[in-house]
């Protein structure tokens, strides 16, 4: 190897390499002795620059930055953390005075002894259930439980539960179910048969309230 | 890794850390840089700033937090480079502006002679001699191959040596 080629091993060594690569070198040529001095006092003096003395001076920049700092993370840092708090206790308070549907027992009334909750195996057969409407309801011959299309069918034993709901006759048209009735925006009064996951498996219309019955 | 999570989460005092850790060397990078130690300082705040308002922006597994802020403070310390040239028909005065300090005579020397390298080479200087990044580290801050940044380093230190030995001529 020549000089020139000698010189950037010597530069490593200088900044604290592997100095044997050079040293069999550094013996024998002055030029890159004096080199590798050179390059040793360039290390040293660079050693000097990083003090204490080269940080900011300046107190207010991290003033200044936590300011920005807040005004960045107004509600995140302080306010947000706890947000989910009352927004729970909240979420708690309307759940629990929620007006829940009253299961309705698709039992009659006379048996008194029949249980609200039932097996779909035990299913009695579906009687009309008594009601108060407060509009005038076209009334219809309730017939039985009209599964819902693409919905798992009732396991034998699986239990289930009836729910008396309101829902536009459309909803009811457009799921399949066969309902005649002229009034698009009619109102049907259905009993639902939830299940025991919570999803409706059947429903049968009671009662239909159309608009034109409103005059 | 914590203290970043931390901060991200909005923790005041876990950006407070990181801004105590890591100003040092953003300031040291924009001071050698700029030459000015007004401008360092507020490159410095530029910098922190753009933290608070990028949090996500840093990728843990594309190398350490110290290394990614220097990247940041070379565009705030070009974008400053691109701001003076708008106003200043030659900038030979900038690059050759050594940071006013109350060092000794000796390192005062030193920094002007920093700051009369040209901007590739000062740049390297200061982040594999100064900072002690590694050559890995400089070629993904630079943008360029590991090659290129060891001979801008030889480069720039073969004139540093020069300057050092110029002077202890003048001296003896």
């Amino acid at each position: 190897m020549s000089c020139p080629e000698y010189k950037a091993e010597i530069i490593e060594a200088a900044r604290g390499g592997d100095r044997r690569r050079v040293r069999v070198h550094l013996d024998s040529c002055r030029a890159c002795s004096e080199f590798f001095d050179e390059q040793t006092a360039v290390t040293d003096a660079l050693r000097m620059l990083v003090g204490p003395s080269e940080a900011v001076q300046y107190a207010g920049v991290e003033r200044q930055l936590l300011k920005e700092f807040d005004a960045a993370w107004p509600a995140r840092s302080r306010a947000w953390k706890w947000a989910w708090v009352p927004v729970a206790l909240a979420a708690a308070a309307l759940l629990a005075f929620w007006p829940h549907p009253k299961p309705i027992p698709l039992v009659a009334k006379t048996s008194k002894t029949a249980p609200a909750v039932f097996t779909a195996a035990e299913a009695p057969a579906p009687v009309a259930i008594p009601h108060k409407p407060k509009r005038r309801a076209a009334p219809v011959d309730a017939g039985p439980f009209i599964p819902i299309p693409y919905t798992m069918p009732l396991a034998p034993y699986e239990r289930a539960q009836v729910m008396q709901v309101d829902m536009p006759v459309a909803e009811l048209i457009a799921a399949g179910l066969p309902i005649s009735t002229s009034d698009q925006g009619a109102l049907a009064r259905a009993d639902v048969l939830v299940g025991d996951d919570g999803r409706a498996r059947a429903v049968r219309v009671v009662s239909i309230f159309e608009r034109s019955m409103e005059r | 890794m914590d203290l970043l999570r931390r901060f991200r989460e909005g923790d005041r005092e876990a950006f407070t850390a990181i801004y105590r850790a890591h100003h040092p060397a953003v300031f040291r990078f924009a001071l050698h840089m700029s030459g000015d130690r007004e401008r360092a300082t507020e490159i410095t705040q530029e910098v922190f700033v753009w933290l608070i308002h990028h949090p996500g922006d840093y990728d843990a597994a594309r190398g350490e937090l110290g290394a990614f802020l220097l990247g940041v403070t070379r565009k705030f310390v070009l974008r400053g480079r691109e701001k003076e040239r708008r106003f200043v028909a030659f900038d030979a005065d900038y690059d050759r502006a050594a940071p006013e300090t109350g060092d000794e005579p000796d390192t005062q020397e030193l920094r002007r002679a920093i700051a009369a390298l040209p901007f590739r080479y000062r740049e390297v200087v200061v982040v594999c001699d100064l900072e002690g990044r590694s050559y890995e580290e400089a070629a993904a801050l630079f943008a360029c191959p590991i090659g290129t940044v060891r001979s801008r380093l030889h480069r720039a230190r073969e004139l540093l040596g020069k300057k050092l030995k110029a002077r202890q001529g003048c001296s003896a």
